[in-house]
């Protein structure tokens, strides 16, 4: 939906937040778009601005924009920081932490090993279509999660 | 606050549509024998009505980048039922109309319903559906003829304080009360996030059949509608095969002028209504001019080209993709 507005892309996910009996009530909506372009920090020169002239990292945060809309207590997260660049992505962690304080749940799929380092409390590794080894708070280091995805026992050397 | 020169562009289309129809109003009254007077204008605005209902209901369908071939017969059937069914009492008029204009939206629904839980393509399907509904019209008027309650036929032809048309006033309304609620409702956002990107609304949760099946519905009403308008313009229904099928082709022309796009997801049917007026008046400026009729079609097309090529003027202008979608 790229050739359209900044406001239509991020009420899709929560048209019925912000309408009552079927009618969009403009005034909900505004408020909600602004709070949602506050709090995500998006670089938009409007709200009637189509969303394809933004930069690709605002057009990331317009997506989850779109869905925080709603509110969520469960957020899933795929890998939410391809493609885009350092500082936004920077943008993004804080805002997931922010979140997190809230009160929302996130559960952040992700294959950047800093990424998990840095965000998480706790990472569950699948290997072979099973979790393979849940790491908590000080375990989480690069060593391990990398020696679970490989499935290796941990402290063994490869080549003794 | 609203920023008024992105709101602009978005509606370029439309003002574009307005700009083309006044152009060639003027060209046209100010050539007319008559001049510019209440009677010219109300004569070309019963015109320009009829194709400017079944424009805006191709608009609806257009817009969530389907097709409808269909308004053209649906606009033929209500023509042939409205000729049988408003007469008589008040009463039994109102019910008429009812009915009518119920077997519009019947015809639309089915359409949307074929082409949503049917999962066939709109232009084929509605072609089907249009051949079937023209099939009803043959069944019920056979030979063109009937009557319409005359009282609410001049009523609704006539002027208004001896100035103001009615089918004018009457196609303000009708767009008072289906487009403006549509294109503020959520259906009315959902069929325009289908038509931009079917996947992409899809993923946003977006209520994709419900919009989809109420504009094809609401298309069959407002193609009722004209069907109605046509009856009381002409007191006689008649299924008229070269004409349903020339209903159709103008209306997408007209939607096209209207800066609807045909990919969907762009334009409004305020757009559609002025392209379909301005592409009456096309056809119209040969009889000022004092042509001969016969070259109608040809001087039509031409002129229809280069309105269209105008609206391509805009593409060429355009140096990169960030340049469209400001």
């Amino acid at each position: 939906m790229l050739p359209m507005t900044v406001r239509d892309n991020l009420s899709f996910a929560s048209l019925h937040r912000i309408s009552s009996g079927g009618v969009i009530n403009r005034a909900k909506e505004q408020k909600l778009i602004d709070e949602m372009i506050g709090l995500l920090a998006i670089k938009t020169a409007g709200t009637d601005i189509a969303v394809g002239s933004l930069s690709g990292g605002n057009q990331q945060k317009v997506v989850i924009a779109k869905w925080l809309m709603n509110k969520p207590r469960i957020i899933l997260l795929n890998d939410p920081t391809r493609g885009i660049d350092v500082g936004t992505k920077q943008e993004l962690y804080v805002l997931l932490r922010k979140l997190a304080d809230a009160g929302a749940a996130i559960i952040f799929y992700s294959t950047d090993y800093d990424e998990l380092i840095g965000c998480c409390y706790r990472v569950l590794v699948l290997y072979d279509g099973k979790v393979k080894r849940e790491l908590v708070g000080e375990e989480i280091t690069e060593r391990a999660l990398i020696a679970s995805a490989l499935n290796m026992e941990m402290g063994k050397a490869l080549y003794p | 606050m609203k920023d008024w020169r992105f709101w602009f562009a978005e509606q370029r289309g439309t003002f574009m549509a307005i700009g083309i129809f006044l152009v060639m109003f003027v060209i046209y009254s100010s050539n007319h024998p008559a001049g510019f007077s209440a009677n010219v204008v109300q004569t070309a605005s019963n015109k320009g009505v009829l194709l400017a209902f079944v424009a805006m209901a191709q608009a609806l369908v257009v817009i969530t980048a389907g097709i409808d071939l269909s308004v053209g017969m649906i606009f033929t059937l209500t023509n042939c039922m409205a000729s049988w069914l408003v007469s008589g009492t008040p009463l039994q008029v109102a019910f008429g109309v009812i009915i009518v204009l119920l077997t519009g939206a019947a015809c639309g629904a089915l359409n949307g319903a074929i082409i949503i839980y049917g999962r066939l393509q709109p232009i084929v399907a509605t072609i089907a559906t249009g051949a079937i509904y023209y099939g009803l019209a043959l069944a019920l008027r056979p030979f063109p003829g009937g009557t319409v309650d005359e009282t609410l036929a001049d009523a609704l032809t006539g002027k208004l304080f001896h100035f103001l048309p009615a089918s004018l006033v009457a196609l303000a309304f009708v767009v008072l009360v289906v487009w403006i609620p549509f294109s503020r409702s959520v259906i009315g956002r959902a069929a325009y996030a289908v038509g931009s990107s079917e996947q992409a609304a899809y993923m946003s949760g977006v209520p994709i059949n419900r919009a989809k099946f109420a504009t094809y519905t609401l298309s069959g009403l407002l193609a009722g509608v004209g069907g109605l308008f046509l009856t009381f313009f002409t007191y006689t229904g008649e299924a008229a095969y070269a004409s349903g099928n020339a209903y159709t082709l103008f209306s997408i022309a007209a939607v096209v002028l209207g800066g609807v796009s045909l990919f969907g997801g762009k334009g409004s049917a305020i757009g559609a209504i002025f392209g379909a007026l301005a592409f009456r008046t096309i056809g119209d400026l040969l009889f000022v001019f004092d042509f001969d009729p016969l070259w109608q079609p040809l001087f039509q097309g031409v002129v229809l080209l280069i309105a269209v090529s105008l609206g391509a003027f805009g593409l060429l202008r355009i140096r990169n993709r960030l340049d469209w979608f400001g």
